[in-house]
């Protein structure tokens, strides 16, 4: 299983801490998150700062990563000030 | 008199004697208000090296053209002092109600000197200053002291238990907003002073009214409608910072030996705002309301900001979110600054674990916290060391290489290892390890925008820059998270876009055009009021014919008449370093690069602001800046 977890607007705007979904690459997995919360958008995903395994991804090759059983997404909206 | 009172109060506790102190409509422009106008006060007032307990140090309490005015998030106010933490001089920023109070008591200032005999607070209303027995007062709390004070529509500024035991980071209150950095609270309990309180009904004239209120609906509407300053601050407060930080090992955790948190999702925004967050609150004026109301005690209470999840979190290895919310109103109470009592007791951990000091504190094991409060507070048992702050500390245990403070100012939350510029921020900053003061650079480097925090490269120029900005802001009197809406949305909203990835990498090389646009501000008189709102709100206040240009020379000459007092107080160019943890050791032993290369950037620091190798000030950037007769 794969988690997913949702940080900053991204979180209060879906209204989601944190899924599980079964492997397969980054698209597939942000796939199948879109399904089951119908809060959260392709628009969402496009703009959030992604980490796989806690290292940032931006380019769109991230979207073709194959993530394996027990690697963690995080998606963070970007943020500032304090 | 346009934007100000146009009097300045100077109060001499030893003899009871109040005099008008005079400034003229020249510092007014030159000096504008808040912490710089206080520089050019103490720079003035004291004739050499002043110790902060001594009947010597003058507290200076300003104001600013903004204060109290329908500006948008300009309740601050600020006080000044020769900090006991640091020997140098503190200014700290105050939201909360006094400021405007005191604008309406008819007072742009007041300067407290000399030492009082007995226990006593200062009253003001209306232009009559009072100074009155306080016994009644010693001993209580800071929420407790201002209900004694009177109503609510009185403006209060106390100190609470720490101060009144000279604990050297103790704070000075106003409601639940704290003044709390590097210790003026211990200057008012040297000078048997519990607080003031302030009212009237006098008002303050604008020049152009139409147009500033116009200026207003505007920079309200551009505070909303952005990302940072419409939704990310009012949902998610400060605390939203600390997964990103987290995530980009930025979290002072355990004592800095790391910059991530295993526990952080129990600590961090998104949990207090889903288990802990009743409602949000916000100073007068102020349309972000980045404040957090949860419970404590059974009470309603002020929540934390990311500095006091972290550093009484992370730093600890505490996952316990209501000890947070405990601690952080039990320091309100007494009076104490979060930072540097969480990074003291994180210090002290540190000196436990390598048997320096056997005080049984262990990292993770935060049993103890609330009780530690208290004892600091009252300096009871090993609370009176950790009221002396971390540089003391590690002057009587050992351990001053990992002794997280700078010029003796314990650092902000965020793990300079992972943000050069950040680093070489606190390296720098005026009153010690400041992120504001510092410039505050994380911003750039993986906050807001994603610049590279690895690289030093163009880091100098940026870091006085933000500095300059920064010092100018507060002096207009406008809370400094306003300057959040002059990121650009379009590269914060679309970091993955492959033109702001371009920027994002590019953004260093710009450092010499940004050092280049720093030493000829000249190129920037005029206003941009969709992207620097503060200084055509101060010209439409005061008359002023402020623009950016002369704005950031403001700031550039209150952050150089600051400079040139800590030289006054002693201060050595060797002292603008960082702890050695944060130079030698390596964050993280996979990455050579995660570690503060200070050295390089320093010197380009230096060059860029017109300072000589030692880190003074030359005669001709003085000239430059108007303080050629400010002599030390």
């Amino acid at each position: 299983m794969i988690t997913v977890k949702f940080f900053g607007l991204i979180s209060v705007e879906s209204n989601i801490r944190q899924l599980k979904v079964n492997d397969g690459t980054v698209r597939q997995v942000l796939n199948q998150v879109k399904e089951k919360c119908p809060d959260f958008t392709e628009q969402q995903i496009r703009k959030a700062v992604m980490f796989i395994n806690k290292e940032q991804f931006s380019g769109n090759k991230r979207f073709s990563i194959v993530l394996k059983d027990g690697d963690e997404i995080a998606l963070l909206s970007p943020l500032s000030g304090g | 008199m346009y934007g100000y009172t146009g009097k300045i109060a100077k109060i001499n506790l030893s003899s009871g004697i109040v005099q008008d102190y005079p400034i003229s409509d020249k510092d007014r422009e030159m000096f504008l208000g808040g912490k710089t106008l206080a520089a050019k006060i103490i720079f003035d007032s004291l004739k050499g090296k002043v110790e902060a307990f001594s009947d010597e140090n003058i507290i200076v309490i300003t104001t600013s053209p903004l204060t109290g005015s329908t500006s948008p998030s300009s309740s601050r106010f600020n006080v000044s002092a020769i900090s006991p933490l640091t020997g140098l001089l503190v200014s700290s920023n105050c939201g909360g109600n006094f400021g405007l109070n005191l604008k309406r008591a008819g007072f742009d200032g007041l300067i407290i000197c000399g030492k009082s005999k007995g226990r006593v607070y200062i009253d003001i209303n209306n232009e009559a200053v009072t100074i009155k027995n306080a016994d009644h007062l010693w001993g209580k709390n800071t929420s407790e002291t201002q209900q004694l004070l009177g109503p609510k529509n009185r403006g209060k500024f106390v100190i609470g238990i720490a101060g009144e035991n000279m604990v050297r980071y103790a704070a000075v209150m106003s409601e639940e907003r704290a003044a709390g950095r590097a210790g003026v609270g211990a200057v008012f309990g040297y000078k048997n002073l519990k607080g003031i309180v302030a009212s009237g009904n006098k008002s303050v004239e604008v020049n152009d009214k139409e147009k500033f209120k116009k200026h207003n609906m505007n920079w309200i509407k551009m505070l909303r409608s952005h990302m940072i300053t419409g939704q990310q601050m009012p949902k998610l407060g400060t605390a939203s910072l600390v997964s990103m930080m987290n995530y980009r090992n930025l979290l002072a955790t355990k004592n800095y030996t790391s910059g991530s948190f295993e526990d952080f999702e129990k600590i961090n925004g998104e949990t207090l705002r889903q288990d802990y967050l009743i409602k949000n609150k916000g100073c007068i004026t102020c349309p972000i309301q980045c404040g957090r109301v949860v419970s404590a005690y059974g009470k309603e209470v002020k929540g934390p900001e990311v500095e006091t999840l972290t550093l009484l979190g992370s730093n600890l290895l505490n996952n316990d979110m209501q000890t947070i919310l405990n601690v952080n109103h039990l320091c309100d109470e007494y009076g104490l600054d979060t930072i540097t009592f969480g990074s003291s007791v994180g210090f002290a951990m540190e000196l436990n674990e390598k048997g320096l000091w056997e005080n049984g504190l262990n990292f993770g094991d935060c049993s103890k916290l609330e009780e530690l409060v208290k004892m600091t507070a009252t300096r009871q048992g090993i609370g009176d060391d950790l009221a002396e702050g971390t540089r003391r500390i590690s002057k009587k245990y050992g351990g001053e290489d990992f002794a997280i403070n700078v010029k003796g100012l314990e650092l902000a939350a965020y793990e300079p290892r992972a943000a050069q510029g950040m680093g070489l921020g606190y390296a720098t900053g005026n009153r010690g390890g400041c992120h504001l003061n510092g410039g505050y650079l994380t911003v750039l480097e993986g906050l807001g925008l994603n610049v590279s925090g690895k690289t030093p490269k163009g880091k100098a120029a940026y870091a006085i820059f933000f500095q300059d900005l920064m010092e100018a802001v507060s002096d207009g009197g406008t809370c400094l998270f306003t300057t959040y809406a002059i990121l650009p949305e379009a590269m914060i909203k679309n970091p993955n876009n492959s033109i702001v990835r371009f920027i994002n990498k590019a953004i260093p090389s710009f450092g010499g055009i940004t050092a280049f646009l720093h030493n000829h501000t000249w190129l920037m008189n005029f206003n941009i009021k969709s992207i620097l709102p503060h200084p055509y709100s101060i010209r439409l206040v005061t008359g002023f014919k402020m623009n950016i240009n002369k704005f950031i020379q403001t700031g550039e000459r209150g952050y150089n008449l600051e400079r040139l007092i800590n030289i006054r107080q002693g201060l050595k160019g060797s002292q603008d370093t960082l702890p050695k943890r944060l130079i030698n050791e390596l964050q993280r032993a996979d990455d050579t690069g995660s570690k503060v290369k200070l050295e390089r950037m320093l010197k380009d620091y230096y060059r860029i602001r017109g300072w000589d190798k030692d880190g003074i000030p030359t005669k001709k950037r003085l000239k430059k800046l108007g303080l050629e007769e400010y002599n030390i």
